[in-house]
């Protein structure tokens, strides 16, 4: 591992370094936090700027952007109630009721201070940590996909709010949706009634925009009473309060570090479901499970420090065996090979001070965010001066806009209108959309996992064998079960609880 | 009434002056932005190359490549996006081969799509052979080795491959087919994880191409599927060396869809061909993976009529179509 401290620090503080990175990050932002535009597309827009500029600095931006979209999927989520990514669908929550109940600021800042941390965690694990955590994830398969989805899945007993079966209701239904398309194994179409655009699947971005975006601007638009959204009500010193408060909660702030690096460094897992686990377990060891929905510090606390710390774990087996944890990973790869940098063990003794330097400007690019981020927040945040109607209108207007500019199919758009429809009715009756998203989302890894590891446990002739055999697997499996049976026992007690009442 | 009749002649009139500005003469081409479609996502082997395509043919262009992605069913939506493009030469996409020639094929009767004929080729651009890769820890050294086992034990070597009806799917049916062995198929979605699989040692064996194997740790090659030894993997003996008569390669290429003026075709592909000719252009391929090897249009379209007949005649021995 070769490198010069000498020749990454100049780097580093080069300005046209810092000047790229401000760009990147402020770039980032906003990209994460108009609902659609992701962090996968603001990489994918910037790479071809980066062909005239030296690898490092090229890629510190493109960096920039990814920690910095992570970050800005938590303004929409908190303020109008709609993620701007997909990784921030678990921010609203309790984000946007904390910015119900007048603490919009507090909730924004919180999201950025942890986003912050997590980010600092994940890329310490990433400088530290690479080589043997890459070689860990390895052993992570078919089964193991198979078993980490089922896990998931159990998680939307505890998504639900009030009624569990609802919840399970739709789940069920989002798992069913993940069926259309070509089947991942034997490519045969289904569900597709004949047509094209459904050959490749419910596609996920629009449908999540759908689900969420658009019950929220028709709730406002039937909604009476104040003319805004939330109550905005500036206050001095609410950053150093919001530390505070993050402070006393730092338990939750680890663990969701940790849940965002382990989910972020398995190839192929996706950070989509990390921020689901990472809440779902907050939910769990806290003490008063209850107060989660209601607009809490933790409830914003773990998704978002999860999200930010996916940044780093993902990268691990991005710079060490060239596979990607995540989607705007997969940009990144691509933005390493065209600088010709070959991703792989190889790269940190051949090309040792551009990865450290890359790794290391990651963590100046996190406090650039910070310091851009508390500027911002301050702009954001009067989103909420502003009336309803134009707010409806704007929800709707960025949901049409950055559905169709995944990749500019009119389809996308229909798609996203669908699903808003029916988004808006779930929940109207009670069954929420969070479940049917988290259902959509490992409908493709759980049917893909379980196939596969059929295909693989005949050709070794012992198929239960290969599924509850395997280190890994038992390790999920364990959880699994264990979740089952809590939130069995999370039921009885509440059910006691309201009997005694 | 009236203004019925009105509103129908100002529609007409909009109509025959959009065919008139529309039908520019080559003079004036290209006057915009000329969108390259990737079937793919952002990252992946497609955009990779798309993007040094876009950053070397800026030398020769005068308006610049916007490149966009259209992915969905392994590049079949985007495909056929570009089949149904205006064919006015501001719009053209990446192909890749074989799988534009076996989509059509495989496809299911009544499901809409693309034929191979709607996409006319402009130039092809590089190679990538087929490879048989294992862990480099596996028991199987030799390409004997593993033919071996997959001969006494069928179906019990598994091989992981990019997907059913993929190039991959293909390299592996005509390995059976030329040597008698059978492998038990792990189709992953996309060659990220199915290196990924390899390296984990969840698979015994991955066939797949070269560029896979160029971009992994702790693989061993057992074999490359070209004519003579490949110039990006000089070391590593052919099939062919070793007895297995397989010659397969994916090769990636630009189209336009049916309909683009035949001087359009022209002027773009003299472009290509002169970013093929660069230096720079072709190291950066290499980097990546990919050897470049230029065709013209019509040594592109000779090549993919033929492995459209090497596509139908394999399925059909194998009776995976009609």
């Amino acid at each position: 591992m070769g490198f010069d401290p000498g020749f990454v620090f100049s780097q580093l503080i080069n300005p046209m370094t810092l000047l790229l990175m401000s760009f990147g990050a402020i770039f980032g932002i906003i990209m994460g936090a108009i609902p659609g535009l992701t962090g996968t597309l603001g990489i994918a827009l910037l790479l071809p700027f980066t062909f005239g500029l030296d690898p490092t600095s090229g890629l510190l931006m493109l960096g920039a952007v990814y920690c910095g979209s992570e970050y800005g999927g938590s303004i929409p989520a908190i303020l109008i109630n709609t993620p701007g990514t997909n990784a921030a669908l678990c921010t609203t929550f309790d984000g946007h009721p904390m910015a119900k109940k007048g603490m919009a600021q507090e909730a924004l800042n919180t999201a950025l201070i942890v986003s912050i941390v997590g980010g600092f965690f994940g890329m310490i694990t990433l400088v530290f940590l690479s080589v043997p955590l890459a070689k860990i994830s390895m052993k992570f398969g078919a089964p193991e996909e198979f078993w980490l989805a089922i896990f998931a899945l159990t998680i939307i007993s505890g998504l639900s709010s009030g009624n569990v079966i609802k919840g399970v209701i739709s789940g069920f239904f989002g798992l069913i949706l993940g069926c259309v398309g070509m089947d991942p194994v034997t490519g045969v179409p289904r569900f597709t009634f004949g047509t094209l655009q459904l050959m490749g699947g419910v596609n996920i971005i629009p449908t999540l925009i759908g689900l969420f975006a658009i019950p929220q601007a028709l709730i406002l638009l039937c909604g009476k009473g104040q003319s805004s959204v939330a109550q905005f009500n500036p206050k001095k010193g609410v950053f150093i309060g919001t530390v505070i408060q993050i402070l006393k909660r730092w338990k939750v702030l680890i663990q969701s570090c940790v849940v965002g690096l382990i989910v972020g460094i398995m190839p192929g897992a996706g950070g989509n479901i990390a921020t689901f686990i990472a809440y779902s377990e907050a939910k769990r060891f806290s003490k008063k499970p209850e107060e989660y929905g209601t607009g809490i510090y933790e409830g914003v606390i773990a998704p978002e420090a999860c999200n930010n710390s996916v940044v780093g774990g993902s990268q691990i087996p991005l710079l060490t065996l060239g596979i990607p944890g995540s989607p705007p990973a997969a940009v990144l790869l691509g933005a390493l090979m065209v600088h010709g940098l070959q991703p792989g063990f190889k790269l940190f003794s051949q090309n040792g001070n551009i990865v450290f330097t890359y790794m290391i400007g990651l963590f100046v690019a996190n406090l650039l965010i910070l310091l851009y981020g508390s500027v911002l927040v301050r702009m954001f945040v009067r989103v909420l001066q502003v009336p309803r109607k134009f707010i409806i209108a704007a929800i709707i207007c960025l949901a049409i806009a950055g559905s169709y500019a995944i990749r500019t199919a009119p389809i996308d758009v229909f798609n996203m209108m669908v699903f808003g429809i029916v988004g808006y009715f779930l929940i109207k009756f009670g069954f929420g959309v969070a479940p049917m998203a988290l259902g959509l989302i490992l409908g493709k890894m759980t049917e893909e996992g379980f196939k596969l590891s059929l295909l693989i446990g005949q050709a070794k002739g012992g198929v239960v064998a290969y599924f509850f055999s395997r280190p890994a697997s038992i390790v999920l499996i364990c959880l699994t079960v264990a979740s089952l049976i809590y939130s069995f026992y999370q039921e009885h007690r509440k059910g006691k609880k309201t009997n005694e009442n | 009434m009236k203004s019925y009749c009105k509103t129908v002649f100002k529609l007409f009139f909009v109509g025959l002056l959009t065919m008139v500005m529309s039908n520019t003469t080559l003079a004036d081409y290209p006057d915009r932005a000329i969108t390259l479609l990737t079937a793919f996502g952002p990252g992946g082997g497609s955009d990779v190359s798309h993007r040094i395509v876009e950053k070397y043919a800026k030398n020769f262009m005068t308006q610049p490549l916007a490149i966009i992605y259209k992915p969905g069913a392994g590049g079949e939506f985007g495909w056929t996006e570009l089949a149904n493009a205006k064919p006015d030469g501001y719009f053209i996409g990446g192909i890749d081969l074989p799988h534009i020639a076996l989509q059509p094929i495989v496809r299911k009767k009544g499901q809409p799509g693309y034929q191979t004929e709607d996409l006319i080729p402009v130039a092809g651009l590089v190679i990538d052979p087929g490879m048989v890769m294992v862990h480099k820890d596996s028991q199987f050294k030799t390409l004997d080795d593993l033919i071996r086992q997959a001969k006494k034990n069928p179906g019990t070597v598994t091989a992981a491959t990019s997907g059913k009806f993929t190039g991959d799917h293909l390299f592996l049916m005509d390995f059976e087919a030329k040597t008698g062995a059978k492998f038990a198929q792990v189709p992953y979605s996309g060659g990220g994880k199915s290196i990924a699989a390899l390296m984990g040692k969840q698979v015994d064996c991955y066939f797949g191409s070269a560029n896979s194997f160029l971009r992994m740790e702790s693989g061993r090659s057992l074999g490359v599927s070209t004519e003579g030894r490949y110039e990006l993997t000089p070391d590593i003996k052919t099939l062919k060396e070793q007895g297995v008569n397989v010659v397969f390669m994916k090769r990636r290429g630009i189209a336009a869809p049916k309909g683009i003026p035949a001087e359009k075709i022209k002027y773009l592909q003299d472009i290509f061909a002169k970013m093929a000719q660069l230096k720079e252009y072709q190291n950066a391929k290499r980097k990546v993976g990919l050897s470049p090897d230029f065709m013209t249009s019509a040594q592109f379209a000779d090549y993919i009529k033929n492995e459209q007949d090497r596509a139908a005649k394999m399925l059909k021995s194998l009776g995976f179509s009609k």
